[in-house]
């Protein structure tokens, strides 16, 4: 059976109207690329640290929030438009004998956190592969963080951090990454890239 | 008595030319000044009566319809009564919001994610940052979803265009301003600036796109790019709008107090004034088209005559 359709005909498009269409899609094509050239160029620029004093220097992400010069850390660098928790990545420098193990400072960064954050729970202590393929040691943990201003009246927030450890020159180095753990894998990356441009 | 024959005494009557297409400029009026008074007075009524905060997502939700209700009143069932009538304004309406629904806006919140990147940035990264991505995505959208639902032969004056954009910026815009009318609940009187400037953007985006697919459309030998730049205009139009929106919603305009302090009225007005602006101008570029094409077609007769 065959069945014959019959409706108004079309008109047919001149050369330069189809041309017009076709242009104005390869337009668009182009601005887009163009958007998304500019979203990269913006998310992932970086800001140079340097620390002479103790020999490190870093590229964190550009608009985060520099902090340094604490007995606690190095620097530290916050991502303060983030919504809820601040995605923070943190370097610390701690001296080490020749029979410190890793073990040694995993624990004693336990100890001194499950005084003063709370629900603090240790998740696993696992080998990590650096960008130059060096293999050292990590740890990730969790923790609950509360608001510090109580007229925000949010739920308190649950954080994941990593602390991954570098040993080097008798010093141990300990890079650690926190994030809200709803978005920790969406971030990581960031820390990738910071390992990526880390020297001391 | 003598008796007159009032043929003999009265001139005859001039008919009148019937025009046969629903007017668009005065329903886009309509739908505008009343759209406009409507924030106004929720503005307004919002300072002197407290509204309970459990009531504000359900006001929000028609606050986010007004928009189209205003466009089925004034511009679709007035279209019913026209001598010819424009077809599909409501599939129109209806297949740019599913766009708006199912690609636009997730492609924009999920995969460009401009608040993540361009809140902090410089005023020209913020224009040029917003065009080439919100502003992309809303115009090639509009263009797309007019381009394949309303054919051709449908177009029979340059104003149909503004039409059928205007059709398809309200369906974007119901769905822009539902999903956001539900996604918290935000005091109805900004919420109602709020949507106004969405619906504003998009009118402008669709003003714009409906001269320049008219442009082609109606003319056989139109200049090969009016339609890119169209789309362009469009993009920069909501790329300029959503940071000088912003910008004077929290700007500290005082002198005596320079401090930042929201207020969402001036955004408001200046998105307002925008589409007022650009309206008017397309008004005047619409009529200068038609004048030409009008120009155009009595040269062809009088070199055919001769």
């Amino acid at each position: 059976m065959t069945i014959i359709e019959i409706g108004r005909a079309t008109p047919q498009l001149t050369f330069r109207q189809r041309w017009s269409h076709y242009l104005a899609l390869i337009f668009a094509a182009i601005g887009l690329f163009i958007g998304f050239n500019l979203r990269e160029s913006i998310l992932f620029a970086t800001t140079q640290y340097v620390n002479p004093q103790a020999g490190i220097t870093a590229e964190y992400p550009q608009n985060w929030l520099l902090q340094e010069g604490s007995g606690e850390y190095i620097f530290r660098v916050s991502d303060v438009i983030a919504d809820g928790f601040k995605t923070r990545i943190q370097v610390a420098v701690r001296p080490v004998s020749a029979e410190t193990t890793t073990r040694n400072i995993f624990d004693s960064l336990t100890l001194t956190r499950a005084q003063t954050l709370a629900a603090y729970n240790v998740v696993a202590e696992t080998p990590f592969v650096l960008p130059d393929g060096t293999t050292t040691s990590a740890m990730t943990y969790s923790y609950v963080a509360a608001q510090t201003n109580p007229f925000l009246q949010t739920i308190p927030i649950v954080v994941e951090g990593i602390d991954v450890l570098i040993i080097e020159r008798g010093q141990a180095i300990i890079v650690s990454f926190l994030s809200d753990a709803n978005t920790f894998d969406a971030n990581f990356p960031t820390l990738e890239r910071f390992l990526r441009s880390i020297e001391f | 008595m003598a008796r007159y024959n009032s043929r003999l005494i009265t001139p005859p009557a001039e008919e009148e030319e019937i025009y046969p297409y629903r007017r668009v400029w005065p329903s886009l009026t309509f739908e505008i000044s009343i759209l406009f008074a409507v924030v106004l007075v929720i503005y307004l009524l919002t300072r002197f009566v407290n509204i309970p905060t459990q009531l504000y997502q359900p006001i929000n939700v028609v606050l986010a319809l007004v928009p189209m209700g205003l466009w089925l009143a004034f511009s679709w069932w007035r279209e019913r009564s026209a001598v010819q009538p424009r077809s599909n304004l409501v599939t129109l309406a209806l297949v740019t919001g599913l766009v708006a629904q199912a690609i636009a806006t997730p492609f924009i919140q999920d995969i460009i994610q401009p608040e993540r990147w361009l809140s902090i940035e410089s005023a020209i990264n913020r224009i040029v940052g917003y065009t080439f991505t919100v502003g992309i995505v809303q115009a090639i959208s509009i263009y797309l979803v007019m381009r394949y639902t309303v054919s051709s032969d449908q177009y029979r004056v340059r104003l149909d265009g503004v039409a059928y954009g205007i059709a398809s910026a309200v369906g974007y815009a119901t769905v822009a301003n539902l999903q956001y009318a539900l996604a918290a609940p935000v005091a109805p009187s900004n919420a109602a600036m709020h949507l106004f400037n969405q619906v504003a953007i998009l009118m402008c985006n669709a003003i714009i796109i409906g001269y320049g697919l008219s442009e082609v459309i109606m003319n056989s030998r139109p200049f090969p790019l009016i339609l890119a730049a169209a789309i362009g205009l469009s993009a920069f139009v909501t790329g300029v709008a959503l940071p000088l929106i912003a910008g004077f919603t929290n700007a500290g305009l005082s002198v005596e107090f320079p401090i930042s302090s929201a207020s969402p009225i001036r955004g408001f007005l200046f998105a307002a004034g925008l589409l007022f602006v650009l309206a008017n101008v397309f008004s005047f570029l619409f009529n200068v088209a038609d004048r030409q094409e009008a120009e155009l077609r009595i040269e062809e007769t009088e070199s055919l005559s001769t």
